[in-house]
This record gives C-alpha cells, sequence and structure tokens, in this order.
C-alpha cells in the first residue's frame, strides 16, 4: 500500500507534522501562560497575607526594595511552576479541540503525523486538518484565553501599601542611637521605683547556697544602681538603658538558671512503676512522677511519719518494704546515684534490718531534700519573673510594641555574655527544665499545660498547675493519678496500677484504691504458718463503653453479609437471606438513638 | 497479517461518504416498520457493520424479535430463528449427522445443517436455553464456523447473531455466563415505547398488512462496508483513553473507583476495548468525521461495556445500574485533554467555590 504512495503525500505528511508541531508549541505556550495567570490569581490572597504578616518585621530603610523583590520572587515562582507543569503537547492540542470544539481533530492529525507510514484514513484526516488549523490558528488567542483574575493587579498595590505602611504598623520603634526624648526620661523616671521594687522579689529567697545567697546579694545591689540611673536620665541614649535593663535581666536568669533542679534528680519510669504497683508507695510515686517537688516531700513526710508510729503493723513494714525492694530492683544504675535513689536504698536496708526507726530517718531526709528542692524552684521563678519584669520597664518606658522594644533589647544584647544554653531569647525565654516550669506568667486562662510532653497534667498534684489550667484545656478524659500517661480519652479504666482510671475532665479525680482490709489467715492443713492476706476493693464508678450496642450489631450484620458472598447458594436463595440481614441492619442503622 | 488493497485517500473519502448515506438509507427504511427505537436501529446497525453480534435486553412484546426480522428483510439476507427453551440441545441449533444414502445407494452419515447457517440468526430469549446449548453458540459467535463429528463447516458471510432475553422473568432460567456474555459485541436494551410511539404502533399494526420494506443493501455490500471500516484510524491518544476506561471496569486495580472497588468482581475484558473502538468507528463515519473523537467513544461505551462488566455479590444485591457505572468510569477517567486544564480547571472550581 505505502510502495504506491506518491513521494509528494509523504513530503505532505512531513510539512504537516511541521505545522502541527509548530501549533502544538504555541498551544503549549498559550496553556502555559493561561496556567500561570490562574495560578495567580489562586495565589494572590495567601501571598498578600504572607506579605502583610511579615511587613512588620522588614527593616525600615530596605522595605521598598524587599518588598519588590517578594514580588518579584513571587512571579517567578508561579511562572516555574506553571512552566514545569505544563502539558505536553498532544494534551495541549487535546484541549485546544475541546475548547474549540475540534472532536479531537488536531489531536488526531499530530498523532497521526508521528506515524511512519499513515495510511490513506491517516493522510485524508491530515489533509482536513491541516486546512482547518490554518483557518483556526488566528482564533487560539480566542480558543484559549489568558485571563489574569482581577484581583491579581491588586497584588503591586498591597506590596507598595506594605512596603510603605509596614514600619508604621511595627509601631514606635525606638530609634537607638538618638538621644532619649524627654517623654521617655519622665516615663523611665516614673519606671525606677518598680525597678527597686523588683528587689523585693529577692528577699525571700530561700534554699540558696552561700555563694547564691552572694550573688542574690550582688544582684539586688545592681537594681538599687538601675533604680537610681534611671531617675536621672538626660543624654543617655534609648540603647544605653535597655542595655542597661537587659543586663540586669540576664544577670537574673544566669542566677535562676543556676538555681535550677536537674531532671536527673528523679527516678526511672520503670522504678516508678514499681513503687505505682504498691498502694503503700503509690502516692508518692504519682508525686514523682508528677515531678511535684513540694508534694514529693509531703508524701516522703507521710511516710516516715508512718514508719516511725509504734502502731506500725509488721504486714505494713513488709509491704513497704518489699515495695522499695522491687523499685530498687527495677531502678537503674543512674537511678542508684541520686539522691532519691540513695535514701530509698537506704531505707530498704534499715527496713530489712528491722530498723523502722532508721527507715523513717531516711525518709525524712529525703522529705527534706525535696522541701529545699522545691523553695529553688520557687526562688528561681521569683527570678525569672524580675528578668522579665525589666524587660517590661523598657517596653514601658519606651512606649513601643512589644515585638519592636524585644528587638530592640535583642540587638542591645548582642555582645553580652549569653545567658542560658543559647536558647534563651529576649522575651525571657528561660532555660529551665521544662518540668520545673511553673505557672508562668501567662495571659489569665491561656491554661497552657506546663507539664512533661506527652502527658497530659493531672488535676491537683502539679506544682501550682492548677491554677493555669483554665477552660483551654480541652474536653474529654484526664488521666489521674496513678496513669502511665497513656490514658487519653476512652482509655480503658482499671489496669494492675493502683488508683488507675478515668475521670470527666473538671469532674474529681478517681481516689486511688486503697487497701480496706488486712487479715492473717492460719492454713489449718499443712501448718505453713500464718500469711498476710489484703483485699482490695474499688468503688462505684461508671464506666462508658466505647462502642455503642448498636454500632456493634450493625458492624456484625455487615460482617454477615460480607460472610454470605462466600457461600455457595443458589442466586434467589442468596437474595433472600441477604435482605433479611440488610433489612435488619437497616432497620438498625436507621431507629433512632436510644436516650441514656 | 495480509496487506490489504491500496485506497486513495479522495476515495476513502467517497467510500465513507457512501457508507454514511447508506446507513442512513437502511435507518430510514427500517424505521418504516419499527416506531421509535432510534438509538436502538442505529446501535443494532453499528454492530453489524463492526461484525458483532448484538444482545437485546427487554420486556415481552416490545418488537425485539420483530426488529430481527425487519432487519434482514432490508438487509437482504438468510434469515434464521431458534426459540430457546430448556430442552433445546446443541444439535437442534448446529446441525447433526444423519444417516442418508448416497447416489449409489449407500448409506452413509451426512451433516444436516441447523439453523445457525444463516446469515442473520435470531436466538431467542437465549436464557432459556441450559448452559450446554448456550455453549454452542461460543464457538459459531467466535469462530463463525461449526465443528462436527471432526468437520468444520463455515457460516454463510456475513453472520450476525442477534440474541433476545427478558430480564424481569428469571424462573428457569439459566443466566448467560461471562464467555458467552463477552462474545456480544453490544448489549442493547430495548425501553417500552412512550405514548406517541405506542399510538403509532397501534396505528401500523392493526391495519391490513405489513409495510413494503425494500432491501437496501446486500450481503456482499455489508462485507464490503465491513471492510471499509478498517481504514478508519483512531489516534493513539484515543486508543489509550479507550484502553484506560476498560481498565477502570477493574474493581482490583490500584486507584480504582471506590464504588468500581466495591461492586465489581471482574471487570471487561479486551473484548470490549475492541467493541469500542470498531463501534466509535462506526460512529464517526456516521458523523462525517475522518478519525474517531472522543463522542463516539462515549457513544458506544454503555451498550460495549454494560454486559461485560460481572458484579459481585454486594453489587448484585444492591442491584447496581451498570450504566451508572459506566457513567462514573467516564466522568473520572482523565480525557487526554484534562492534563492541559487542571490549572485552570482549579481556578474556576475555586471561582465557583467563591
Amino acid at each position: 500500500m505505502t510502495e504506491n504512495r506518491p513521494e509528494s503525500e509523504g513530503r505532505g505528511a512531513k510539512g504537516a507534522g511541521g505545522q502541527l508541531d509548530a501549533a502544538a508549541d504555541r498551544v503549549v505556550r498559550r496553556c502555559v501562560a493561561a496556567g500561570w495567570a490562574a495560578l495567580l490569581g489562586r495565589t494572590v490572597l495567601p501571598f498578600c497575607i504572607v506579605v502583610a504578616a511579615t511587613s512588620p518585621v522588614v527593616p525600615r530603610s530596605s522595605s521598598l526594595s524587599l518588598h519588590a523583590l517578594t514580588l518579584l520572587l513571587w512571579l517567578l515562582a508561579t511562572a516555574a511552576w506553571a512552566w514545569l507543569r505544563r502539558p505536553g503537547q498532544a494534551e495541549a492540542m487535546a484541549f485546544w479541540d475541546e475548547r474549540a470544539g475540534r472532536h479531537e481533530m488536531l489531536l488526531s492529525a499530530w498523532s497521526f503525523a508521528r506515524l511512519r507510514e499513515p495510511g490513506p484514513g491517516e493522510r485524508l484526516h491530515l489533509a482536513k486538518a491541516v486546512e482547518r488549523l490554518r483557518a483556526e490558528l488566528p482564533l487560539l488567542a480566542r480558543h484559549v484565553p489568558v485571563r489574569v483574575p482581577r484581583r491579581v493587579w491588586a497584588a503591586p498595590a498591597a506590596i507598595l501599601a506594605f512596603a510603605i505602611l509596614g514600619p508604621a504598623l511595627r509601631g514606635a520603634s525606638p530609634d537607638t542611637d538618638d538621644a532619649l526624648t524627654p517623654e521617655a526620661a519622665a516615663r523611665a523616671a516614673r519606671e525606677a521605683a518598680a525597678v527597686a521594687d523588683g528587689k523585693t522579689l529577692l528577699d525571700p529567697l530561700k534554699g540558696l547556697t552561700p555563694e547564691e545567697r552572694k550573688a542574690a546579694a550582688e544582684l539586688k545591689r545592681s537594681l538599687e544602681e538601675t533604680a537610681k540611673q534611671l531617675e536621672g536620665l538626660s543624654r543617655e541614649t534609648p540603647r544605653e538603658v535597655l542595655e542597661e535593663l537587659e543586663r540586669r535581666a540576664a544577670a537574673a536568669e544566669k542566677l535562676a538558671e543556676s538555681l535550677g533542679v536537674g531532671a536527673d534528680e528523679l527516678l526511672s519510669s520503670a522504678a516508678l512503676a514499681e513503687l505505682e504497683r504498691h498502694a503503700d508507695t503509690s502516692d508518692f510515686a504519682s508525686q514523682v512522677r508528677a515531678r511535684a517537688l513540694q508534694k514529693i516531700a509531703a508524701e516522703a513526710e507521710k511516710l516516715a511519719e508512718r514508719l516511725r508510729t509504734d502502731a506500725l503493723a509488721r504486714n505494713e513494714q513488709k509491704r513497704i518494704e518489699e515495695a522499695l525492694d522491687k523499685a530498687l530492683k527495677a531502678a537503674t544504675d543512674a537511678d542508684r546515684q541520686r539522691a532519691i535513689g540513695k535514701h530509698l536504698a537506704a531505707s530498704h536496708r534499715q527496713l530489712q534490718a528491722g530498723d523502722t526507726k532508721g527507715a523513717a530517718d531516711s525518709f525524712q531526709a529525703l522529705a527534706r531534700h525535696f522541701a529545699q528542692a522545691a523553695q529553688r524552684q520557687h526562688s528561681q521563678r521569683q527570678l525569672q519573673q524580675l528578668a522579665q519584669s525589666l524587660r517590661a520597664t523598657g517596653q514601658r518606658i519606651f512606649g513601643g510594641k512589644q515585638a519592636g522594644v524585644q528587638r530592640l533589647a535583642q540587638s542591645c544584647a548582642n555582645g553580652m555574655t549569653p545567658t542560658g544554653d543559647g536558647a534563651a531569647s529576649a522575651s525571657g525565654a528561660m532555660p529551665l527544665p521544662r518540668w520545673a516550669m511553673g505557672p508562668r506568667p501567662s495571659p489569665a486562662g491561656q491554661g497552657a499545660p506546663s507539664g512533661v510532653p506527652g502527658r497530659c497534667p493531672v488535676p491537683g498534684t502539679g506544682s501550682g498547675q492548677s491554677g493555669s489550667q483554665g477552660a483551654g484545656q480541652g474536653a474529654g478524659m484526664t488521666p489521674v493519678p496513678g496513669t502511665d500517661g497513656m490514658g487519653a480519652a476512652g482509655a480503658q479504666p482499671g489496669g494492675l496500677h493502683a488508683g488507675r482510671g478515668t475521670a470527666p475532665y473538671g469532674g474529681r479525680p478517681t481516689a486511688p484504691i486503697r487497701p480496706r482490709t488486712t487479715q492473717s489467715v492460719a492454713v489449718a492443713l499443712r501448718g505453713d504458718g500464718p500469711s498476710d492476706v489484703r483485699t482490695i476493693e474499688g468503688t462505684n464508678h461508671s464506666e462508658e463503653a466505647a462502642r455503642q450496642a448498636r454500632q456493634l450489631a450493625v458492624q456484625f450484620l455487615r460482617a454477615e453479609e460480607e460472610a454470605l458472598a462466600e457461600e455457595p447458594l443458589p442466586l434467589l436463595r442468596r437474595e433472600q437471606v441477604l435482605r433479611y440481614f440488610s433489612t435488619l441492619r437497616r432497620r438498625i442503622e436507621n431507629e433512632p438513638a436510644a436516650k441514656p | 497479517m495480509s496487506q490489504p488493497p491500496s485506497l486513495e485517500p479522495a476515495e476513502l473519502e467517497e467510500r465513507l461518504k457512501a457508507f454514511a448515506d447508506r446507513f442512513g438509507r437502511l435507518r430510514r427504511e427500517i424505521q418504516k416498520a419499527i416506531v421509535g427505537y432510534d438509538d436502538l436501529v442505529t446501535d443494532t446497525l453499528v454492530a453489524l457493520f463492526s461484525q458483532g453480534h448484538v444482545l437485546l435486553e427487554g420486556v415481552p412484546g416490545i418488537g425485539k424479535t420483530y426488529l430481527v426480522r425487519v432487519l434482514a428483510r432490508v438487509l437482504g439476507l438468510t434469515f434464521g430463528r431458534v426459540q430457546c427453551t430448556p430442552d433445546l440441545m446443541p444439535a437442534d441449533i448446529l446441525g447433526t449427522h444423519i444417516v442418508g444414502e448416497d447416489p449409489d445407494g449407500r448409506r452413509v452419515f451426512r451433516f444436516e445443517k441447523g439453523p445457525v447457517f444463516k446469515h442473520l440468526l435470531l436466538v431467542d430469549e437465549i436464557n432459556r436455553a441450559t448452559p450446554k446449548t448456550q455453549a454452542a453458540m461460543l464457538e459459531v459467535m467466535q469462530e463463525r464456523c461449526v465443528t462436527a463429528g471432526g468437520e468444520r463447516f463455515e457460516l454463510p458471510a456475513p453472520f450476525f447473531v442477534l440474541g433476545t432475553q427478558n430480564p424481569i422473568e428469571m424462573e428457569g432460567t439459566y443466566p448467560l455466563p461471562e464467555a458467552q456474555l463477552d462474545r456480544f459485541f453490544f448489549k442493547l436494551r430495548v425501553p417500552f415505547p412512550n405514548l406517541d410511539d405506542l399510538v403509532e404502533i397501534s396505528r401500523r399494526t392493526t391495519r391490513f398488512g405489513e409495510p413494503e420494506l425494500a432491501v437496501v443493501v446486500s450481503g456482499t455490500e455489508i462485507l464490503q462496508m465491513q471492510e471499509l471500516l478498517t481504514w478508519v484510524p483512531i489516534a493513539d491518544p484515543l486508543t489509550r483513553y479507550a484502553a484506560s476506561l476498560v481498565l477502570a471496569t477493574h474493581g482490583e486495580r490500584e486507584g480504582a473507583l471506590a464504588s468500581v472497588s466495591r461492586y465489581v468482581a471482574y471487570g471487561a475484558s479486551p473484548r470490549g476495548l475492541q467493541a469500542l473502538v470498531r463501534g466509535a468507528k462506526v460512529r464517526c463515519v456516521l458523523d462525517g468525521r475522518t478519525a474517531v473523537a472522543l463522542a463516539d467513544v462515549h457513544a458506544v461505551a454503555k451498550p460495549a461495556l454494560r454486559h461485560r462488566i460481572i458484579f459481585n455479590f454486594e453489587g448484585e444485591a444492591e442491584s447496581i445500574d451498570p450504566d451508572r457505572l459506566i457513567g462514573e468510569i467516564i466522568e473520572q477517567v482523565p480525557t487526554p485533554a484534562q492534563g492541559a486544564q487542571s490549572e485552570e480547571r482549579g481556578a474556576e472550581s475555586e471561582g465557583r467555590r467563591a
């Protein structure tokens, strides 16, 4: 067939192929342009929002050029994206055909032009398609219009507006090297009293070592000097004033950091789990897990008193000894090296030796240790509060927005001794151990949980955390003392751990289950001697099933329906059985839910 | 594969035009006797010229058998009819060896051809035949020949099977197996006539006599027209699209439609793709185009695929309509043009949301 084909027809097909390729390239470019315009329309709003959000932090001097650069980058990025997602020639031709209502005429022609030996049908189609292409190529712009959405034109205007208004939006940030204005000097004089009052925060610092007391006294003295300076400001620049305040704040933070009680002071989770498993030590362990230092001390004190009492039953002593024994076996080497581990080990040894008074003394020492740690933690927070107060003073003096003053303070702090582990910022973020962070000054009701990441704060067990827990905690179930932190909403109540369970948020936590009775049982037959028996009785509580009975029934019926597919039943019989199950399921699904 | 004879584009164009004219005349002639059913008549003729067989499905008394008889008259073809019943045997359709006498008076076995040896075979109520008898049609429909006693008998060309079945009377029927269904090029649903058509049917059929029908095309011309369609080209992107439609009927494939995965046990076979392409070629010629377009593929998608989609138990129980499923597939499978307009579509949908 093809041998007889005149050469002119072969050349014609090649020529048509060239024309179609050129047209296809043109359509591709048109599609890219249309896609770019559409992309601009879709991204202009997010782009403007981003620009608006960042314009306050753009330096004033280069605001216009940076905004122009941003605009250019946006245009380039969208253009590059549109180009990368450009259609192929075939797709582009198909698109044009669809828009022009040509029933894939040019797409087919473009495809036939690529054949090595087109048949008569293909050649006939190519001839017709090329003729149509010549007529319709000038109409490409009408068929594939590049419509730039009107809102895109708002972007340059918005950029210009943000470039001009951005510095204004960021507020009256003080020029650092200009002389202090009389208004600022007056405000500084007023704030001097507040700075002087700040030293009262240092008065009741407790639990400090002599060196730390010395540092605190030094800080107090420097605060007095700063207060005096603020009263008589005249030629100082804002930078100098802020540097002075920042220096004091940094010194307070440094001292606070030195007071930090390390996380390694407490027990590992395995050892704690053992202590939690035993009712006598579960309260103590819960407080250790919650890292509530004051309450740890209180619980240790309780244990000490219990051991010290003359009415201590032998079985109680054995229980505590056993609890300590198992906890120490589960403890790591690091646990045993820590203060708490050493005290618990000492107490265990003394209990084994029958010296309950000595064991009580060990728990007493442990209580003192944690009481001191709690005092240090309190002092640490006061110092941190002082640092924030000093920075707020700078903000009040210069009247700028907080962000502006913080930035300035940060720039002033450059070159100063870095505080903490480098993570501290000018906003007063103190590198305290996270567990030890108490109720940081925060907006009322914010209720940010301040426990260990991944753990919900335990109501009533945190070190003053309940004060900062607001309505923002979220609904649901909250773990109660004794849980391992996994008890999210819907957690199964009960389990091996004493006091485990869930309670509705805002309600009273489940009370730990305590041993109610202690009995001695004398085995009559074998004469093995008396045994200790503990009976733990739970209290009444309500539970909620994870699935409703109706859901369960529907799932069962669905499974039965699916199982029918595997059964070798006659079609009619199968339909009948299926109809039975389906009707039953729909009836259950549609019936109104039972009122609780 | 033998090379087809050469053909010039101009000559091809002329012949394609003649094809469309003749097709139109054929349709008009049939419509002298058949009231309404324009689409049904067109689809039946599309299958005929695509060398395919048709399964007609409809309730009794709406003219399925009459349509086939009319078709035989206007096509000038020999017509055979088999009324399927549960006791029908394969030999009743194909033919059987009987004892006869040769010219010398000796007794010999000779093959007595059955009703299948006609150009146009109506297999009425095909689902009432037993599976054994239905299976006898497999070779006939695919190979267009009958093998009996080790001897092969060719069927006359063109050969065209029209099966009918009633969808409501299921008692005592044997649903066609998948292999048998797959051999039907199209499955056409015969709808119930509307009011005007019913009035017209009454007017035409209660008078004396039947309309006179002329033979529009002969068997030889049908063969030429069937051969002509092989010259109609289809572009690769459209073939790929048709293949994507077929693949989309398979629920076990990754990225299959949720409804297909849920309700379909087996999807369409490669024969389904052949039916799509060949049917689309006829449609393309009828619309005066020189290459197959998407619209042509869409026009034949439902008749070509609806009987090739085998539902699972859940699909059967929910009485899923295969046409609805095919409609969903057509909507979801991306066309060749869709890659180019994704950006603009995104913008348009955003505009609609706004």
